[in-house]
């Protein structure tokens, strides 16, 4: 029994979260910076750094109430050492080491994107692997191999942008405003997504993505036809979009012979892409898992349920931990299957 | 008075464990880049060594810049945090004042490295007794600019005067002492006359705004 308190800092999501045993999410508290960033129309590091340190009693003392604990009841903790903007990083580790020397308990560094990995768990402990996930987001767009715990090949990744980027560029250049996600999926309902038909990049070369010119075809589009209607701009993007995402992630079951699928990263929220996420996979008897929206976008509780598992397999973090920018999903050795 | 000081607004960080006066302990570090590694082991080893624990303190002390962003919310960070763990109030100190108080007596400029080619700028009294008057507010600015702001008979000190050596060497009538770093040990000392605060509200002296660096294009006005 491991009651573990972590801190997710890594981008402009101030998180705390309380789980025990990696499972049983006992407090999930996330302050959202959006509105913060909004008027500049994307994540400005300084920006997002000062708003963590702001924030940062708070949601601590949130979590604690809403598990109904003091520290005194916390018997780990955790934070997310990257990968992220090195200064928010920051913030969340040295509160992680504080409350770790303070609790004199043990302190473990995650990676954020093993905490992606392991939000699928946060709700579906039993599901069988291997598994194949595609964790989206605005930093992020891989196809993971998820073979046992803590072996992960990357079998897939963008070779431009990430395709939670590509939805914020073609978000800006409508005039939809940030985040461009939420934005581009809201107006995607009110459009024919088949009116206008935008090019899938790469849809039949391996399993790497390229967005960038998916996003320049609908800057080409827009020039030559003014008059086009947003809705049905939005709704042909993200057909196309997704249509590359869903359709590699079942080429690479495919490949390897997963049981499984699963979704993660912020722009698993995207209501389409769980549509056609959850029909190709029904449509080839995977398992498949949708996560709840909560645990797709940055939050704490993920890396609880990473941290906890990390803390048994390699033990604690020195309190001399730092934070990586560039920090690189662990993959290889001594993995235990579940 | 059992006071628990940190600074790391610098290229150094610093722990001191400060009794009233007397220093139990501390740690001095020249990281560069190192704070959010260094800093808390360093708060491990000087409460061990003085073989005090956290619940023994009367507050918390730590230097909220000016300085390096990263590094003083580093400091910030960690030190809100403990207060907030062990239930302790917090006194937030000026790193110029810190610098200043380094020195004997006297008129005192402190000039910290503001990195981009500027410097932040303060100038302090300091009498016989320890006790810091302010003679003016801090600031930033081009070292070229900011330097024009030092009187006749200025000790000035600090790793903005050490990095533009070229400028504050060459002012005339001022004495500029080279290497000298803001140390905890006057974080806490000058800490003591001050109200202890609840730890949220003591926040950053960044002075200087964040840089945004923004290229917006829309369908509109591109
Ligand atoms: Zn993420």
């Amino acid at each position: 029994m491991t009651v573990l308190l972590a801190i997710e800092t890594s981008c402009d999501e101030t998180a705390v979260a309380i789980v025990r045993d990696g499972t049983e999410v006992l407090a999930n508290v996330v302050s959202s910076q959006v509105e913060i960033h909004a008027e500049f129309g994307g994540v400005v590091p300084e920006v997002a750094s000062r708003a963590h340190l702001d924030m940062l009693e708070p949601v601590l003392a949130q979590a604690l109430s809403d598990a109904g604990m003091t520290g005194a009841a916390i018997e780990a903790v955790a934070a997310t050492h990257g990968p992220g903007l090195i200064g928010a990083l920051l913030i969340g580790v040295s509160e992680a080491k504080a409350l770790a020397l303070a609790w004199d308990v043990p302190y473990v560094g995650v990676n954020h994107m093993e905490g992606h990995l392991f939000a699928t768990f946060l709700e579906r402990p039993d599901l069988e692997l291997p598994l194949i996930v595609l964790l989206v987001s605005g930093g992020h767009t891989l196809i993971v191999h998820l073979e046992a715990l803590g072996q992960y090949t990357i079998l897939g990744s963008t070779i431009d942008d990430a395709a939670g980027e590509a939805f914020d560029k073609v978000a800006r250049y409508l005039g939809l405003g940030y985040p461009g996600g939420p934005r581009i999926d809201a107006l995607a309902k009110e459009g024919d997504r088949e009116a206008i038909v935008f090019p899938r990049g790469m849809l039949h070369d391996g399993l790497d993505f390229s967005f960038s010119g998916m996003k320049t075809s609908v800057i080409n589009y827009v020039r030559k036809h003014r008059d086009a209607d947003n809705a049905d701009l939005a709704a042909g993007f993200q057909e196309a979009v997704v249509d590359v995402l869903v359709t590699k992630t079942m080429r690479a079951a495919e490949q390897v012979g997963a049981k499984g699928v699963c979704l993660g990263g912020g722009v698993a929220a995207n209501s389409r892409l769980r549509e056609r996420f959850a029909e190709e996979a029904g449509a080839r008897g995977l398992q498949c898992l949708v996560p709840d929206r909560a645990f797709c976008t940055d939050n704490a509780a993920m890396i609880a349920a990473a941290g906890h598992w990390r803390l048994q397999k390699d033990g604690p973090t020195g309190l001399d931990d730092g934070a990586s920018p560039n920090l690189k999903l662990p993959s290889g050795t001594g993995a235990i299957r579940r | 008075m059992l006071t628990l000081a940190v600074t790391s607004s610098t290229a150094v960080v610093g722990v001191a464990l400060v009794s009233g006066e007397r220093v139990l302990s501390f740690r001095h570090l020249r990281t560069d880049r190192r704070h959010a590694e260094e800093l808390t082991p360093m708060i491990r080893d000087v409460l061990s060594e003085a073989g005090r624990s956290l619940a023994d303190m009367d507050r918390l002390a730590v230097d909220v810049g000016p300085g390096r962003f990263t590094g003083l919310r580093v400091g910030i960070a960690t030190v809100r945090t403990l207060a907030f763990a062990a239930d302790k109030p917090v006194v937030g100190v000026s790193s110029l004042e810190a610098l200043a108080a380094t020195q004997p007596g006297g008129a005192v400029t402190a000039v910290i490295d503001a990195r981009r080619s500027e410097v932040f700028q303060q100038r302090f009294g300091l009498d016989s007794s320890g006790t810091l008057t302010p003679l003016d507010e801090p600031s930033y600015g081009p070292p070229e600019e900011m330097a024009l702001a030092i009187q006749d008979g200025d000790t000035i000190v600090g790793d903005g005067a050490d990095r533009y050596a070229e400028v504050y060497g060459q002012v005339v009538g001022g004495k500029h002492v080279v290497g000298v770093e803001p140390m905890a040990e006057h974080i806490a000392r000058l800490s003591i006359a001050r109200p202890a605060i609840p730890g949220p509200l003591v926040v950053p002296v960044y002075l200087r705004d964040p840089d945004v660096k923004v290229n917006i294009k829309t369908r509109n006005n591109s």
